[in-house]
């Protein structure tokens, strides 16, 4: 969910237009902006979009013969 | 069958066609199907509506109460001719309530052109109901045919789909979401004359209302012995409506509408069938196809085929 | 270098409940290569609940006349006490909420009400309990309690590879529980098994390279835990929420339906909030309770059996008429099996 307006440990986030109020106690750093992972109610991580590139570097990491199953 | 009533068999999935051949059939002495029946040339229809709130955006129990019974009966193939209703109040309900809601049965009745003839008020103690309860009864002539269904034809919507179920879960808000979106409750009294044309090809109407798409969908799949395919792609389903499924890990084909019908027609016709409907309701689409596969209703994602489940239970969040 | 066959399979583990409904839901389950055998693990909390722990609740709720808050999937799960649907039908409210901190506000909302959250789930959900906890001490609410029966995965999946009749070759790891835990966590654990996993995201994308990283890992027999899912997980997952965790909670044995008793593999609340411990403030005796005859929900949960190897599955237990509670919950495997199982391949 997206961050809109933060409100001390409170925070209003959106996702497809629909909002809800949620906690940042385990996300104190998030800012306006932000996209977190929300569970029950509460914020449990920070989306960073340039960590997802990592994963290329991990299929470096397992060799060159790296098959796609599926 | 447990000995008391719960709440999930009102939901009208699996629990409610236990409950039906369980209870009701056995004790009524006689199956009842669809939801309303062809006596002579005239249709009748009952419905009881109750919601929580009662008045909410994009409708009310008013709306809903008329809306129900002249969908039940443009469902069978009947012109809506006269409603009668009938309504249960709580003591210390505010009479403006019952205005409003009264003032919503008439709008809504007016804008099909038909007339509530009669009805009844009674009024409980405290505690006895939920403000609110209304029932409404509808008879109409019976004026479109219906051919048979084969492996083939294609499943069309007349709109969006889930709207009224979304907007209900807003607007209870037990789950302290937030959108704009409104229930898609109205009459669809102007469906009959828009297929009448195409009388012969139409096979099959049911308005997806309690228990979504999936329920009515596999009653059909039951009934006739074939099979329902939809395509994910090809739902019009509004973005909030996605969102509140995905946040509450909802399935978008059990949330009810009230304002849309599904059809079965041939495929020959469909794309006519689909342009002239839009004149009324802009989001209609061909959403699938019905197949020889046996009482099974599947859904097409990304090319892999899976099934699609009739709610079993309420409609309840899902957390991990 | 690697000969499978559909005969004698590549078996992987996906433990997490919510891995196993997507990969249905979302039809990948199918196009998997033949040789690939994916086993339901036991990471549904619902599932793993004791039957005796869910009969508690229900005692303590009719005993003590309490309203019952909770999440959605554990309303239907039936004990020789009744369920929660049950208990509601009789008269007691019982309240789904999204949220544990909503089970604060409602409390706040009903002063006239005793009202008991039932917090259950692994350590996904507990930070945001311990919210809700650290929330209801703040606003001084007089009238929630907790009844606290969390699960910890690493010690359950500990115990799972230490069962020696577990014939597993790799582990698709959840997503949400290591945002929380992180990766480092499970090392250890799997290395010491020789076992290999990948932690995965929930779309079709995710599961897809998790699934091929970690078969990739197994033909090459690479005992590694990979990472999958780094835009949400962390090395060591979320020290705030860990933070929350420990401030709250305690380590505990408990009870895990299938896998039995494992030391330290359950939270409970610290003795300084005994004051708003549920199992305290209203005492029951400890219910006596037998495992629904047949059922073989154990199993399932340990993946020895699939469910449709169930005598129960199908016929006696449905859906809608559930006797265990992988077929209640709608993250269950047998759940899941029934719904959407035994589709063809496109």
């Amino acid at each position: 969910m997206k961050i809109l307006e933060i409100n001390g440990k409170k925070a209003i986030a959106e996702f497809l237009n629909v909002q809800r109020e949620i906690r940042l106690d385990a996300v104190p750093h998030a800012k306006v902006g932000d996209h977190v992972m929300v569970h029950a109610g509460l914020a449990i991580s920070l989306i960073s979009s340039e960590e997802a590139l990592d994963i290329q570097n991990m299929w470096k990491e397992l060799g060159e013969d790296v098959e796609l199953f599926i | 069958m447990c000995e008391r009533i719960l709440l999930s068999i009102g939901s009208g999935g699996e629990e409610m066609q236990s409950f039906l051949q369980d209870v009701v059939f056995p004790a009524i002495g006689s199956e009842i199907h669809g939801d309303s029946a062809l006596i002579g040339e005239v249709a009748l229809t009952i419905d009881s509506f109750v919601a929580n709130p009662p008045v909410f955006p994009g409708g009310s129990l008013g709306t809903l109460a008329v809306s129900g019974s002249v969908n039940d009966l443009v469902a069978s193939g009947a012109r809506p001719t006269a409603l009668a209703v009938s309504l249960i109040v709580e003591e210390g309900t505010e009479v403006e309530l019952i205005k409003n809601v009264l003032t919503d049965i008439r709008i809504t009745s007016q804008r099909c052109s038909i007339s509530v003839v009669t009805g009844d008020t009674k009024v409980v103690p405290k505690g006895a109901a939920d403000k609110l309860f209304v029932t409404s009864a509808g008879i109409g002539k019976r004026c479109l045919a219906f051919a048979q269904p084969t492996a083939g034809d294609h499943v069309i919507t007349t709109g969006d789909l889930g709207r009224h179920g979304a907007a209900m879960l807003i607007a209870n808000n037990k789950y302290q979401l937030k959108t704009s979106i409104e229930s898609d409750c109205a009459p669809l009294h102007w469906l009959i004359d828009v297929l009448k044309p195409f009388e012969g090809h139409i096979k099959w109407m049911r308005d997806p209302t309690r228990g979504g798409a999936a329920t009515v969908l596999h009653e059909f799949a039951k009934e006739f012995r074939l099979g329902v395919r939809v395509y994910e792609e090809r739902l019009p389903v509004q973005p909030e409506v996605r969102g509140i499924c995905e946040l509450l890990g909802l399935e978008v084909l059990h949330l009810p509408s009230e304002g849309q019908m599904l059809i079965v027609c041939d495929s020959a016709v469909s794309e006519d069938v689909v342009e002239s409907i839009r004149l009324h309701s802009p989001d209609a689409a061909i959403i699938g196809e019905v197949t020889a596969e046996h009482q099974t209703v599947t859904r097409m994602v990304e090319g892999a085929e899976t099934f699609v489940p009739m709610l079993t239970g309420e409609m309840l969040p899902r957390i991990c | 270098m690697w000969s499978f066959s559909s005969d004698s399979p590549v078996r992987i583990m996906e433990v997490c409940g919510t891995h196993t409904h997507e990969l249905f839901r979302t039809g990948l389950r199918f196009s998997l290569p033949p040789w690939v055998k994916l086993i339901s693990g036991p990471g549904c909390p619902v599932c793993v609940t004791d039957d005796r722990d869910l009969a508690k609740v229900i005692m303590m709720a009719r005993e003590y006349e309490l309203t019952v808050l909770t999440f959605g999937d554990m309303l239907k799960v039936n004990t020789e006490f009744g369920s929660l649907a049950s208990l509601r039908s009789e008269g007691r409210k019982v309240e789904i909420v999204y949220s544990p901190v909503d089970a604060v506000t409602y409390a706040k909302q009903h002063p006239d009400e005793r009202c008991m959250f039932v917090s259950v789930g692994f350590e996904t959900t507990m930070p945001s309990a311990a919210v809700a906890v650290k929330e209801a001490i703040e606003l001084n609410i007089g009238n929630l309690f907790f009844f606290v029966n969390h699960k910890l995965l690493p010690p359950a999946l500990d115990a799972l590879l230490s069962t020696g009749d577990m014939d597993i070759d790799g582990l698709i790891l959840p997503g949400h529980v290591s945002a929380i835990i992180g990766r480092r966590v499970y090392e250890p654990i799997l290395l010491r098994h020789g076992m290999p996993g990948v932690i995965t995201g929930f779309t079709k994308d995710h599961m897809r390279t998790g699934i091929n990283l970690l078969l990739n890992l197994v033909v090459h027999h690479e005992a590694k835990v990979l990472n999958a899912y780094p835009e949400v997980v962390q090395e060591d997952g979320n020290p705030q929420a860990k933070e929350l965790i420990e401030k709250y909670f305690e380590p505990t044995g408990a009870h895990w339906r299938g896998l039995g008793f494992i030391p330290n593999s359950g939270a409970k609340l610290r003795p300084e909030y005994n004051h708003l411990d549920a199992e305290v403030a209203f005492p029951v005796s400890e219910p006596m309770v037998h495992p629904p005859h047949g059922c073989r929900c154990g199993d399932v949960v340990l993946g020895t059996v699939d469910p449709v190897d169930c005598p129960l599955f199908g016929t006696v237990c449905t859906p809608q008429n559930a006797v265990g509670p992988c077929m209640v919950s709608s993250e269950g495997a047998c759940a899941a099996w029934y719904k959407y199982g035994g589709l063809r391949h496109v």
